[in-house]
């Protein structure tokens, strides 16, 4: 039931975001060509707290808006939900809920600039666990079949992480590469991306979390104009 | 020394600004003897005249002889040898004036009826037609016309045309029977365009009932008046437009960028710390093989359709550009040409 909840709670923040941008019009439409996605996403997350190996995973849920509003920039957000099941029983099976926030800058054909925004929370029955980061990262594009197929790859850094319960890791980066299929206003993607920090040794123990998680999103753009985005 | 040679330089000088031309002062002699037999007619000294006269047609005459003055000449021999009772000598130097000049009259107040009768026998016995030279003129070909004068000495089915030196464009201005002089006009087109820049002739033919014929023609050069016009920019040539096929390389270039990512997916995960590597990254594997699927996808697609959609619509717009620029060109030059006037340049026709 919290699990639905917390489902519930992340598609509430998320969904207007994908409702609004049908409802603002054809002119609004025109003007940013939103874009809404539903996402399924298979997240792995591992932590070793000086404790022994643990590791979680299962399928995550959620939608993405986004928009463009200048020539070479998007803005999105995404929100996912789920839970993840442990594989040993070392750990216990907790919900993920996750609201991001994304800029992208075209900076050159082949290259775009990022920074986002992302607050991740982790309940299980025994705590609750929020994450906070902010990110800047780049992206090398590469493009097939003119645009349809769009590769990219990136590295991204987190220098500011916030953790409750724990003192910011000292290291923290992410890496990532996505394929994206367009076609005419429908859009497919897969994307893979990891996530590492690392914290401070505290009485001896250093603790070590790696998030990963492939996704899968099917879209639809909306608007007149198709000029091409930054996935 | 010097001033003997500067005093022969001086001579030399003076003795070439003074001599006229060989040819101006041999027709000025031509012109003093006609003048000459004129006056001696005039005076009833009409063997005098005569013999003046001969010696301006004689082909032993050293000084020259324009067509005008030999023309003259034929006239008043045939007169003076008509007024002595030679009235076939007269006729026969009548019909060669007419030969020359189809237009050669005498003037009633000035020659005797007898005079006259044997020049109407030779004009007669004698098919000739011509036109008057063409003044220079600049007119506009949708408003104004051009006076065309042309006689037949003999009535005759007469046909004026102009007609292009260089081709076979030209139109017929007069076709029926004519005898004397007539004036037709001209508006300076063809086939109600205005005529094309070049050299024509204005051609007079004739066939009388005889069967004889006879024709003139009188070059002249046409020429455009109007605001300078553009050049419209040529089709596209091989090389300015963008490849419509894609290049073989291109399959491979898709399939490599997806291998590429595919690498990159199974590289990832190696960025993570190894004490959490228990279990390997099935998700990264996952992501590999769709990246794999893509570049594959990608290939195929690019083999079995190799023309390249975006370069054929960049081409197209660049066409579509191209036309409309030398639309609005060969508007502008239309305007221009719609101001366009004729102008008639008469070649100047040998003595």
């Amino acid at each position: 039931m919290r699990r639905l909840g917390a489902l519930g709670a992340l598609l509430a923040v998320a969904l207007p975001a994908a409702a609004g941008a049908q409802s603002l019009g054809s002119r609004f439409a025109d003007r940013f060509q939103p874009a809404a996605s539903a996402i399924v996403a298979l997240a792995d997350h591992r932590v070793d707290a000086g404790l022994g190996f643990e590791r979680t995973a299962g399928a995550l849920f959620g939608v993405q808006g986004e928009v463009i509003p200048l020539e070479g920039t998007l803005l999105s957000i995404r929100a996912l939900g789920g839970s993840l099941d442990t594989h040993n029983h070392a750990a216990d099976p907790r919900d993920i809920g996750e609201v991001s926030a994304t800029a992208r800058w075209r900076l050159v054909p082949w290259l775009d600039a990022r920074a986002g925004f992302t607050t991740r929370t982790f309940s299980s029955s025994l705590a609750r666990q929020r994450w906070t980061s902010a990110a800047i990262g780049a992206d090398l594009r590469m493009t097939m079949l003119e645009g349809r197929v769009e590769g990219t790859t990136g590295a991204q850094l987190l220098p500011l992480v916030r953790v409750s319960g724990h003192e910011s890791p000292d290291v923290a980066f992410g890496a990532s590469m996505a394929l994206r299929y367009v076609a005419r206003r429908y859009l497919v993607g897969l994307g893979y991306q990891l996530e590492r920090y690392d914290f401070p040794t505290v009485a001896g123990e250093r603790r070590l979390e790696e998030h990963s998680m492939l996704t899968l999103r099917a879209g639809y753009r909306f608007g007149r104009s198709t000029r091409a985005s930054v996935d | 020394m010097k001033l003997r040679d500067a005093l022969l330089g001086l001579l030399v000088a003076v003795l070439a600004l003074t001599t006229p031309p060989r040819a101006l002062h041999a027709q000025a002699n031509t012109a003093e003897t006609l003048t000459e037999a004129s006056r001696l007619y005039d005076d009833l000294q009409v063997e005098r005249a005569v013999v003046l006269l001969r010696r301006v047609l004689s082909p032993s005459s050293p000084f020259e002889v324009s067509r005008e003055q030999r023309v003259q000449a034929y006239m008043y021999l045939g007169a003076s040898l008509a007024i002595l009772g030679q009235r076939d000598s007269a006729v026969t130097y009548f019909r060669a004036a007419l030969e020359r000049d189809p237009f050669a009259d005498l003037d009633p107040a000035r020659f005797t009826a007898r005079e006259r009768a044997a020049f109407a026998d030779a004009r007669q016995r004698t098919l000739a037609v011509g036109s008057r030279p063409l003044p220079m003129r600049r007119f506009d070909p949708r408003s104004e016309q051009i006076p065309i004068v042309f006689v037949s000495t003999q009535p005759a089915a007469v046909r004026v045309e102009v007609r292009s030196l260089v081709d076979t464009t030209g139109t017929v201005l007069f076709e029926r029977e004519s005898e004397g002089v007539r004036e037709v006009a001209w508006n300076g087109t063809i086939a109600g365009t205005p005529v094309p820049e070049g050299r024509y002739a204005l051609i007079v033919r004739a066939r009388n009932a005889a069967g004889e014929t006879d024709s003139s023609s009188l070059a002249f050069t046409v020429a455009h008046d109007h605001e300078a016009l553009e050049d419209t920019l040529p089709e596209f040539r091989d090389g300015e437009l963008l490849p419509e096929r894609w290049p073989a390389s291109a399959a491979n270039r898709d399939l490599g960028r997806g291998l590429a990512l595919a690498g990159i997916a199974l590289v990832i995960p190696s960025l993570g710390s190894k004490d959490l590597g228990q279990g390997g990254h099935r998700y990264a594997r996952l992501a590999a093989l769709g990246a794999v699927g893509g570049g594959v996808f990608a290939f195929v697609d690019r083999r079995r359709h190799p023309v390249n959609a975006g370069a054929i619509a960049i081409n197209n717009a660049r066409r579509v550009q191209r036309a409309a620029h030398n639309a609005e060109v060969s508007r502008r030059n239309a305007a221009r040409l719609a101001a366009m006037r004729v102008v008639i340049v008469p070649e100047v026709a040998g003595p």
